[in-house]
């Protein structure tokens, strides 16, 4: 079995299928909206961080196994270390003062949160800036000497370097980081509260 | 059935399934994640044709987006909680003085750093939680790092607005 990879306009198609299901998805379970995000990060309301940690538990034997046999293809893409992290340090920055990840942005500017122009507007803004300062990105963050191979680690998923004991290992610990973050949420971030306040 | 999914807010476990599903789904369909960086450099391309007045082409990483946005609003309009608002509930409790001014700017430079820290790292967000449930360990780094980094500046933000309150 193969991946279908669909082409021309059953390929669009799918898309917007896809795309529609997503901000469906992140509006309902209140991902797209801000407070979501910034209440994650003073732990007030760990939804966003359990639907993360859900995903990787039940994503990961499924992604192993479909992958196995050739159902989808995995290909992370090519990293470099030091433009991650330190990509990581601005993105993180970023999300602390806005409250949104690209995805989540445009599902609250969808559900009305009008808000949300001015952090797509900077997110827009950001491919020419960097552009203009890619010179000096590429002098003193991108060309800088990797202290490891990442592109080989990234290759090398879990998964093709045969510790299969990963697969139940991450996703059990990932259900029970799910589980204690349930448990220590406060009482006042109820969910129907918050839809309320939303 | 379709009441219950329109209606009620999901609960973080139902939409980590649903998400990490439809995650396979889109490399089945695609043979690639849908979402990736480029999706929106190609939307700004389409953006500067469309001012010129050229019918942009078709792109399904653009349709993808549009999807995103449109399958929000019938999210919002068949769970009856579609409201317009001009500004965040956080920044207007900061008074005009700031909603006015500072928030948006926080808004669009927040907006900023995000989409850099992105594009230096490679891919969207997207991309990346697709990638982590391909036990691709670099972007367990990456996410760690946005966590952590996240959790103490929000930390910081939250006690200065409960300092001030408290004053």
């Amino acid at each position: 079995m193969h991946p279908l990879i669909l082409t021309g306009v059953p390929r669009i198609i799918a898309a917007l299928l896809l795309g529609l299901a997503f901000g469906f998805v992140l509006q309902r379970s209140k991902l797209a909206s801000r407070k979501t995000l910034v209440d994650q990060f003073s732990f007030k309301d760990n939804t966003f961080a359990i639907t993360f940690l859900v995903s990787v538990a039940v994503g990961i034997p499924i992604f192993y196994f479909t992958s196995k046999y050739n159902i989808i293809r995995l290909d992370p893409g090519s990293y470099q270390f030091w433009g991650v992290v330190i990509g990581a340090i601005f993105t993180g920055l970023g999300i602390a003062y806005c409250g949104h990840i690209p995805v989540t942005a445009i599902a609250s500017f969808g559900s009305g949160k009008l808000y949300s122009l001015w952090i797509l507007l900077g997110m827009l803004a950001a491919f020419p800036l960097l552009k203009l300062i890619h010179p000096i990105v590429n002098d003193y963050i991108l060309d800088k000497p990797q202290p490891m191979n990442v592109n080989a680690l990234a290759q090398n998923s879990l998964f093709y370097s045969g510790k299969t004991v990963m697969l139940y290992t991450i996703p059990i610990v990932c259900l029970v980081l799910a589980l204690f973050l349930r448990l220590i949420q406060p009482k006042s971030t109820d969910r129907k509260k918050h839809s309320k306040e939303d | 059935m379709w009441k219950n999914i329109s209606s009620s807010t999901w609960s973080p476990w139902t939409t980590g399934i649903v998400l990490a599903f439809l995650f396979l789904i889109s490399l089945y369909l695609l043979g690639e994640p849908a979402g990736t960086i480029t999706a929106y450099s190609e939307l700004i391309e389409n953006g500067k044709e469309a001012i010129n007045g050229n019918f942009p082409a078709l792109d399904w990483r653009v349709i993808f987006l549009v999807g995103i946005f449109f399958g929000a609003i019938i999210a919002a309009i068949v769970g009856k909680n579609f409201k317009l608002q001009l500004f965040p509930e956080d920044h207007l409790a900061k008074g005009p003085s700031f909603y006015l001014t500072l928030g948006p700017v926080y808004s669009f430079l927040g907006g900023l750093f995000v989409m850099a820290g992105l594009i230096l790292a490679g891919n969207s967000f997207l991309k990346l939680w697709n990638d982590c449930l391909g036990l691709y360990m670099i972007v367990g780094l990456f996410l760690v790092i946005v966590f952590i980094e996240a959790v103490i500046i929000g930390t910081m933000l939250t006690l200065r607005v409960e300092e001030k309150k408290k004053k």
